[in-house]
């Protein structure tokens, strides 16, 4: 860890250089990854009809990608347990930086930028004790590491910027090794929370936990609404017949309040949602099935809205109206009322998450 | 949740049940299969006469189920057939003919991973820990049947979705039908002991067989896959 004096300085030093912006790379709206015909792996830049402005390879499937909010730069991580990110210039399709996981760390597959884009956040786990960690890159110095603070749990997977420098944290529950691949070590004793973070004085803010009939609904991914509200998507690891909430909803310093379909729709939704987005008027929150091949629609009070039928729908982002969503069969859908196809990719199997620049 | 609904239903000996159309209404653990067979083999619910409130649920239960089979068969023909076959259209569901055979091919990858991983898989639970209790429709004798048949149709499929020879997966789907046919444990209470559990066991493996066979000789050659990303989430 790094002293606080350290970790506020990087927090805080601006970036100097003359830079690209986002126009540079053909002004996308959004980022997407994608596994093509051949087999190979690339990061997409959309535009608001889902057409590609760039394509970029990489190496190997990645998970999700970290935006920075001026800079045409975008940090792919490796799926889950990879100790490697790749920080990828979209205006040259040049890797900028290869970025390495700590020793005896690894990372969970999504980060944030912070502190304007200065700071690049990383959801870690730290191998040897399980504990989960939030490490800090200092994107002004190259991605120098610059320290890390516990996660608040095990299992860290997505992690979000609230306004006044707060962070939320889904802590999955999960304990992986990389030793045993993706296996989960500690099913019987997860304990999933949402964890919040001030970046200013390094503090714990909040923790929420789910009920206690619940603890097996790991809180993966997470979508932040205009007013600051948090909305958590979850995975259950239990009996996939039980038609346990998969969307949770939650105010700093209130109650999570957490939403299901009718009982039919839950099942189908087998215990998963892979992919949570609000819409874009911030009045509606969906989260995607691939499995049940459903995007469900909820208001922000948790009442079921619709239900959309699309085999292996995945990838979920905020449109102009309502959503926007991505399958495995290439196409870019726009959601309202309907389902409503953008743009087909022949061959591109479009990959869990879409990312709004 | 299926006994809960059932025993709120009977013990306010609920009008519901003399309502086809309310009747449909009425949650899901309610109604179906699974509640019908807990009113005619759970002991705790099928202690009734002829002319009782439990007989009269049983009944609504059943023309409830008649009612969506005759509605989803209606509806087969009359909308998701058509839709299917004009992929493409102006309107339809399926963007191409790719995608209706992609959802085909779903529904086949599909049922015979749920044959393996859940009529199969939940009553296996963990060496430590098999859960006989689990299997689907245990207490009337079904699970074992239920598999068997599932087979049967999803070969079918299988056969409407590729005109080309299939050998590897005939072979494939006739081994599995074989295993079930010769293995003398209707209801996979066998997996309690090692003996028996490898027995079920040895049935969920043919089954992978025929997932793997259908992957290769329909799969691959009318370019199809499992979902890519239902297949493998995070």
């Amino acid at each position: 860890m790094t002293t606080r004096r350290g970790f506020m300085a990087g927090l805080l030093a601006a970036g100097a250089l003359p830079q690209a912006t986002w126009g540079d790379a053909g002004a996308p709206v959004m980022l997407g990854a994608a596994r093509d015909s051949a087999g190979a792996f690339g990061l997409a830049g959309l535009d608001s009809k889902g057409r590609q402005v760039f394509h970029i390879p990489l190496p190997a499937r990645g998970h999700a990608a970290a935006a920075h909010p001026i800079r045409p730069e975008a940090v792919a991580f490796a799926r889950r347990p990879g100790i490697y990110a790749l920080v990828i210039d979209c205006a040259t399709g040049h890797v900028a930086h290869e970025m390495q996981a700590p020793a005896g760390q690894h990372f969970y597959g999504h980060g944030v930028f912070v502190a304007r884009g200065d700071i690049l956040c990383t959801t870690e786990n730290h191998i040897d004790t399980g504990e989960g960690r939030i490490g800090f890159w200092s994107r002004v110095e190259g991605y120098r590491r610059i320290g890390e603070m516990p996660s608040g749990g095990v299992g860290p997977h997505d992690v979000r910027l609230l306004a006044c420098d707060v962070l939320v944290v889904a802590n999955g529950g999960i304990r992986t090794h990389p030793d045993h691949g993706r296996d989960r070590l500690n099913i019987p004793d997860m304990r999933p929370n949402l964890f919040y973070l001030s970046l200013r004085d390094r503090a714990v803010v909040e923790r929420v936990d789910l009920p206690p009939e619940l603890h097996l609904n790991s809180i993966r991914h997470l979508a932040v609404g205009p007013d600051g509200q948090v909305a958590f998507a979850m995975q259950w690891q239990g009996d996939v017949l039980d038609p346990v909430p998969l969307l949770g909803l939650h105010r700093r310093g209130g109650k999570p309040v957490l939403a299901q379909a009718d009982m039919a729709e839950q099942m189908a939704m087998r215990g998963y949602a892979g992919s949570i987005a609000f819409d874009g008027a911030g009045q509606s929150i969906g989260i995607t099935s691939p499995r049940g091949g459903r995007l469900h629609v909820f208001d922000t009070k948790g009442a079921f809205k619709a239900s959309h039928k699309r085999h292996d729908i995945c990838a979920l982002a905020s449109g102009r109206a309502g959503f926007v969503a991505s399958d495995g069969m290439g196409a870019i859908l726009s959601v309202t009322d309907r389902l409503r196809l953008l743009t087909r990719h022949d061959g591109q199997a479009w990959d869990n998450h879409l990312v709004r620049l | 949740m299926v006994p809960r609904a059932l025993s709120g239903l009977i013990e306010r000996a609920d009008s519901v049940a003399h309502d086809a159309a309310q009747f449909a209404q009425v949650s899901i653990a309610a109604r179906g299969l699974l509640a019908l067979e807990r009113l005619l083999y759970d002991p705790a619910l099928s202690g009734y006469d002829a002319g009782n409130y439990s007989c009269d649920l049983s009944r609504a239960i059943s023309a409830d189920l008649a009612r969506m089979a005759v509605a989803v068969a209606d509806e087969w023909r009359s909308e998701f057939a058509p839709e299917l076959e004009s992929a493409g259209g102006a309107g339809s569901r399926y963007l191409d003919p790719r995608e209706a055979a992609q959802a085909i091919y779903t529904a086949l990858d599909t049922g015979l991973e749920w044959n393996a991983a859940q009529r199969i898989g939940r009553p296996l639970g963990s060496f430590e820990r098999p859960r006989p209790g689990r299997a689907e429709g245990w207490r009337s004798d079904r699970p074992l049947r239920n598999v068997t048949l599932s087979l049967q149709a999803l070969r079918d499929l299988a056969h409407a979705l590729s005109d080309a020879p299939t050998p590897t997966m005939d072979a494939a789907f006739a081994e599995a039908l074989d295993v079930a046919a010769r293995l003398d444990d209707p209801a996979f209470a066998g997996v309690e002991s090692p003996s028996g559990r490898l027995k079920v066991e040895i049935l969920q493996q043919r089954i992978e067989a025929i997932r793997a066979a259908v992957a290769s000789e329909i799969g691959v050659p009318l370019g199809l896959s499992a979902g890519f990303n239902s297949s493998d989430g995070d």
